[in-house]
């Protein structure tokens, strides 16, 4: 019999490291709805990381290192948004460069950073709430920022499909020649769902440095910014199924380090591979399945050129 | 009658394409305005203009009295201007609400006022008698249904000037027949209709007045009760003198295609070719006549094995073809009308591209006989007068005319059995077009079957042995050419069907 | 000559931007890059790192250059050079060879495993569309998983105090240095590839075939080019050349197998196949390049103690600009 305890104790620590993924996630369901690729999350929050921690640092104060984690990543996609969008260039190897970039700006600047201690957002135990047994611990004990996430999916949920803004984000990322020709500006959209995208990116980075490990050390998004690629199609570009998707895959990796630490058989190695064959293997059936029954936004990746003959 | 737009001098070039030349364009308040031209005509770019989507480079428009700029459509929207686009503006994934009110702001802003909406679009339904499934995804509507959505867009923006792209080319009969009576109903209660066509009945049928471009130029606008298809025909059409290269008739030898039944369809799904017959000969050409866009793309892509065939077989030489790939088409040279998509590799030297096709010859193991490759590229460009500084300059560097050069050169030069030429001289000068066409008529003398597709009625007339018309997937009528006149052939291209004129 | 504008400025603007990031931790950027260069090119044993460096970086140039030559592609060329080094290190350390066959063998296996990794994201490309940068990264994480696995794992050493390596290779199993440095007979294994690989593209059936592809897809099609097949074997090819760099790596310079047997080569194969523009003669000289960039890193790094990721940064930027300036001149 599995020991109550010892699975809340687990779902508890899934919230918890699923919270960096979902902010992640939903930030790239924006900028993807919007029909901008962006693969640079894993620079992006890393950087977000880096920022959050330094400033944090600098400041004495996690808000604010917060904050600017997430303007450090509105900075980065709007380099990525410049390319894309304005450039016209190809999304992909711009989002892929963007990785680099991260990890190597915030490997040079962070050298020094390393082993610091800053100043931190602790766990905030909801009164009343978090005295139930087993419940308490899973739902009520956390930090404000995991349950902002939860607030922010159903925020995105709403505007996306209950306001005109979300129309016409919909509107921009599936047929931009329609949007346009209604008098949408198709550019405008798209910069500002990459940029606030990338804000949100950048704050799960820096919820990563400052509310979930409470460190700084290179490379700490640990492959993260590619299974939330992974997610955003999981979760079929809908901020309510990335809450899930968010928490499950925090559970597996809370799972994997546990039964590491406790010695049991399967390789760390090998279970680290898996996040990667999963979302392959997403990717795959998302593709063959057909991206239109899939929900992938049908001018995912597409500059738009107005005008253009068919 | 008061004037609501008044387009004056308006021009718009496209590089060295003069699409709009000087147009001088005015539309009444409560009339439908037919717009009538072949393709190429510059009917489109002038609404296009019109709409925000395009600047002119010279010219202003006045609406309602007042002079306007629009930089985009979101402007011409505002001004109260709508159009209903040839291919259309819709999002498959979303309903038909929601294409509705797209970017139009309700009452309760930014949030949508679902009550508000369907009221609205129930009053304009009533009134117009357009009828639509307000939840359905626009996705599984019928081609008729979309339209009728994308009018209701224009209506639920109180337009005052609706523009109509081809609004007919996707229809069935009745479908033709309802939007006419909406059209109508609708300038009775002061809409005002821009209709843009290149079929002459319908212009004759639904507008009030009708106004005729021709190659970028207006030739004139007639009150539609007072004129006729012929003289609208003539307008279009024009008479203009030429240069004749005057084919000689040769005598015919065995058939070297025949195209039986051929059904092919396009990229969406829908048949671009219906049930297309004909034969060439040796020594004969045929040429294929009609406004681009009436299947001649799907047909000659079908043929040359570039596109699958629904039904139907074509015969090449006795030998059945239809099911076979590019390679076993050897014999077949393809000129096709996108060069620089299907024809020609831009970035790769003027060498690779005369070696597309043939490179598989001069194997030697691995390798490639580069040396006799390069002796034959020379021998070709010399033969066909390829301006180029070397054969290893890059192929996009060369100048439009050079480069049609360099595709009949390859094609020509393996002497094929059946030639596909498709707008073969378009956009090029003088020089180039006499050369192209004399190379042409050289090769059907020498034994070839050429199929000339092209929408230049004079090239048409000077090179081929017999005519055909092309007109919505169909061939309406091979004609000798002695018994082709211009009036005649102008009428079938704009979906006359019986030869009356 | 209009073609070296692009490259040109690209590098100059990446080494500004570096340097204002230097300047920024308060490192006087023309003071570095002098260090750098004398450091690279003024000793025997600068040069001899260079070319060390350069080694891997013309073969995952190559590996990055031939597919970019059909239009796709290779992200992979990390994850491939790990499985080509994990391949070469079974032959090398359990298979009791005779010395003559030992490297031939890790040669052959190397470029085989890194081949079939290479196959895996090809075949999803050309049967079902797979965006091949999505499927060539993330394969690059497996093979690193799967080396590491390997390393902590199964193929742990016996002399190595629990560290995460493998035992020393056998003497037959390594590549023969020179000149009492570093510099290793896999500097030539890589030169004579890059030229054969130019006669390929330049001379044979197959090279045309794989421009055109590249050029114009459609009109590849209209040639009666198989484009399918074309996709295939030039991914291959690519995971090929990564691999053979897994294996001069790990018999050249590591001498065992273990978790850092690259420091980015793979993804550095990137801006190097970019700045050459395909051009597998170019790729020699601009993995030159790359590879003073890397010593140089080495230099910051224990002159200054600037953490090697700053050449990240370089590599990032260089890509950057470049695509600008080709977007830029399009228009």
């Amino acid at each position: 019999m599995i020991d109550p305890g010892l699975l809340a104790s687990l779902l508890a620590s899934s919230i918890r490291a699923g919270t960096p993924l979902l902010y992640t996630t939903l930030g790239e369901i924006i900028t993807e709805r919007s029909g901008v690729l962006n693969l640079g999350l894993e620079g992006i929050m890393i950087t977000g990381a880096f920022t959050g921690f330094a400033v944090s640092l600098l400041t004495g104060n996690p808000w604010l290192g917060v904050l600017f984690g997430g303007i450090a990543g509105m900075v980065l996609a709007f380099v990525h948004a410049f390319f894309s969008i304005t450039l016209k260039a190809n999304q992909s190897i711009t989002g892929l460069m963007l990785v680099l970039l991260g990890l190597g700006i915030t490997g040079f600047l962070g050298r020094n950073y390393i082993g610091e201690v800053a100043f931190y957002i602790d766990p905030v135990k909801i009164p009343v709430l978090s005295d139930i047994p087993y419940i308490g611990e899973i739902l009520f004990s956390h930090d404000p920022l995991a349950y902002i996430a939860v607030l922010l999916a159903a925020i995105l949920w709403f505007i996306l499909f209950r306001t005109r803004y979300g129309l016409e984000i919909i509107a921009v990322g599936e047929k931009p020649e329609a949007a346009d020709s209604m008098g949408v500006n198709v550019d405008r959209v798209r910069y500002i769902a990459t940029l606030l995208g990338g804000f949100l990116v950048g704050v799960g980075g820096a919820y990563l440095s400052l509310a979930y490990a409470k460190l700084w050390t290179e490379g700490m998004t640990a492959g993260r910014g590619w299974i939330c690629l992974a997610l955003v199609i999981f979760s079929g570009w809908m901020p309510q199924r990335a809450v899930l998707g968010a928490y499950l895959f925090g559970g597996l990796d809370v799972l994997s380090f546990k039964l590491q630490a406790a010695g049991v058989g399967v390789s760390y190695h090998l279970m680290k591979m898996v996040p990667y064959v999963v979302t392959i293997v997403v990717l795959l059936f998302s593709v063959i399945r057909k991206r239109v029954a899939f929900g992938a936004p049908a001018a995912l990746g597409v500059p738009y050129i107005r005008g253009k003959k068919e | 009658m008061d004037t609501l737009l008044e387009m004056r001098n308006i021009v718009k070039r496209f590089g060295n394409l003069v699409a709009n030349d000087h147009i001088n364009f005015e539309v009444r308040r409560g009339e439908i305005h037919g717009l009538l031209g072949e393709n190429g005509a510059g009917k489109t770019t002038l609404m296009n203009i019109l709409y925000g989507i395009y600047r002119p480079d010279e010219g202003e428009i006045i609406f309602e009295g007042e002079k306007v700029r629009f930089k985009s459509p979101k402007d011409a929207i505002s001004a109260g201007i709508g159009m209903v686009h040839q291919h259309f503006m819709l999002v498959p994934r979303m309903n038909v609400f929601q294409n509705i009110v797209l970017g139009y702001r309700t009452p309760s802003d930014p949030l949508v006022n679902q009550k508000w909406v369907e009221e609205r679009v129930r009053t304009l339904s009533e009134k117009y008698g357009i009828d639509v499934a307000l939840y359905e995804f626009v996705m599984n509507l019928s081609v008729g249904e979309e339209q009728r959505v994308e009018i209701l867009k224009a209506l639920f923006r109180d337009v005052k000037l609706l523009i109509l792209d081809e609004p007919t080319a996707v229809l069935t009969p009745q479908e033709v027949d309802s939007l006419f009576y909406a059209l109508k109903s609708m300038t009775k209660s002061g809409l005002t209709i821009i209709f843009i066509t290149h079929k002459l009945k319908e212009a004759l049928k639904v507008t009030d007045r009708i106004t005729v471009l021709r190659r970028g130029k207006k030739v004139g606008t007639v009150n539609t009760s007072e004129t006729n298809e012929r003289e609208l025909t003539r307008m279009m059409v024009g008479r203009d003198i030429g240069f004749y290269i005057s084919k000689p008739v040769t005598k015919y030898g065995k058939e070297v295609l025949k195209v039986e039944d051929l059904w092919v369809r396009d990229e969406r799904k829908n048949y671009a070719v219906k049930g297309v017959n004909f034969s060439i000969r040796e020594g004969e050409i045929l040429g294929i006549a009609g406004v681009s866009g009436n299947g001649q793309r799907e047909l000659e892509e079908a043929i040359a094995g570039l596109r699958k065939v629904e039904k139907g077989r074509i015969i090449l030489d006795g030998k059945e073809i239809t099911k076979k790939g590019v390679r076993e088409r050897e014999d077949i040279a393809y000129i096709p009308e996108d060069r620089i998509g299907v024809g020609l590799a831009p970035s790769l030297s003027v060498l690779e591209n005369l070696m597309l096709k043939d490179f598989k010859k001069y194997k030697k193991g691995f390798f490639l006989n580069f040396e006799e490759m390069e002796r034959k590229a020379k021998e070709l460009i010399e033969e066909f007068s390829v301006k180029t500084p070397s054969i290893h300059s890059k192929a996009g560097t060369l100048s439009g005319g050079n480069i049609q050069r360099l595709i009949l050169a390859r094609e020509l030069s393996k002497n094929p059995r059946l030639i596909i030429a498709s707008q073969p001289t378009r956009g090029l000068d003088v020089e180039g077009t006499d050369y192209v066409r004399r190379r042409l008529v050289d090769a059907a003398v020498k034994g070839a079957a050429v199929l000339l597709i092209s929408e230049d009625l004079e090239e048409v007339f000077q090179l081929a042995d017999r005519i055909a018309v092309m007109y919505e997937g169909e061939i309406r009528g091979i004609m000798e050419r002695e018994k082709a006149s211009y009036d005649k052939v102008g009428y079938l291209m704009a979906g006359g069907l019986e030869v009356t004129v | 000559m209009r073609g070296l504008i692009t490259p040109v400025l690209s590098i100059a603007a990446s080494l500004v931007v570096v340097g204002i990031l230097l300047a920024a931790i308060g490192i006087n950027p023309v003071e570095a890059y002098i260090a750098m260069f004398t450091n690279s090119f003024t000793s025997k044993f600068g040069l001899a790192e260079l070319c060390v460096k350069t080694t891997p970086l013309i073969l995952t140039g190559l590996a990055v250059a031939i597919p970019l030559r059909a239009g796709l592609w290779n992200i992979g060329a990390e994850g491939q050079l790990y499985m080509g080094a994990f391949a070469a290190s079974v032959i090398a350390l359990y298979s009791n060879l005779p010395g003559y066959a030992m490297l031939p063998a890790m040669f052959l296996t190397a470029a085989v495993f890194g081949m079939a990794w290479a196959a895996i994201p090809a075949v999803l490309k050309a049967r079902f569309d797979l965006n091949e940068i999505l499927s060539t990264l993330l394969l690059n994480y497996v093979a690193i998983h799967w080396v590491e696995y390997m390393v902590y794992g199964p193929m742990r050493g016996r002399e190595v105090y629990n560290f995460p390596y493998t035992d020393l290779f056998p003497d037959a199993a390594t590549l023969p240095r020179f000149f009492g440095t570093r510099f290793h007979l896999g500097f030539f294994i890589a030169i004579l590839i890059a030229i054969i690989i130019y006669y390929v593209i330049k001379k044979t059936h197959f090279g045309f075939s794989l421009r055109i592809v590249g050029a114009n897809p459609r009109a590849a099609e209209y040639a009666g080019i198989n484009r399918q097949r074309m996709i295939v074997y030039s991914m291959m090819l690519g995971g090929m050349f990564a691999g053979i760099a897994g294996m001069i790596e790990v018999s050249g310079i590591q001498l065992r197998l273990r978790p850092l047997i690259s420091t980015g080569y793979g993804y550095a194969g990137i801006p190097v196949a970019l700045l050459a523009s395909g051009n597998p003669l170019l790729v020699m000289v601009s993995a030159t390049l790359f590879g003073f960039l890397y010593v140089g890193g080495s230099v910051l790094q224990t002159a200054y103690s600037v953490p090697v990721a700053i050449v990240y940064v370089f590599h990032s930027l260089i890509v950057l600009f470049i695509i600008a300036g080709q977007s830029l001149r399009r228009d």
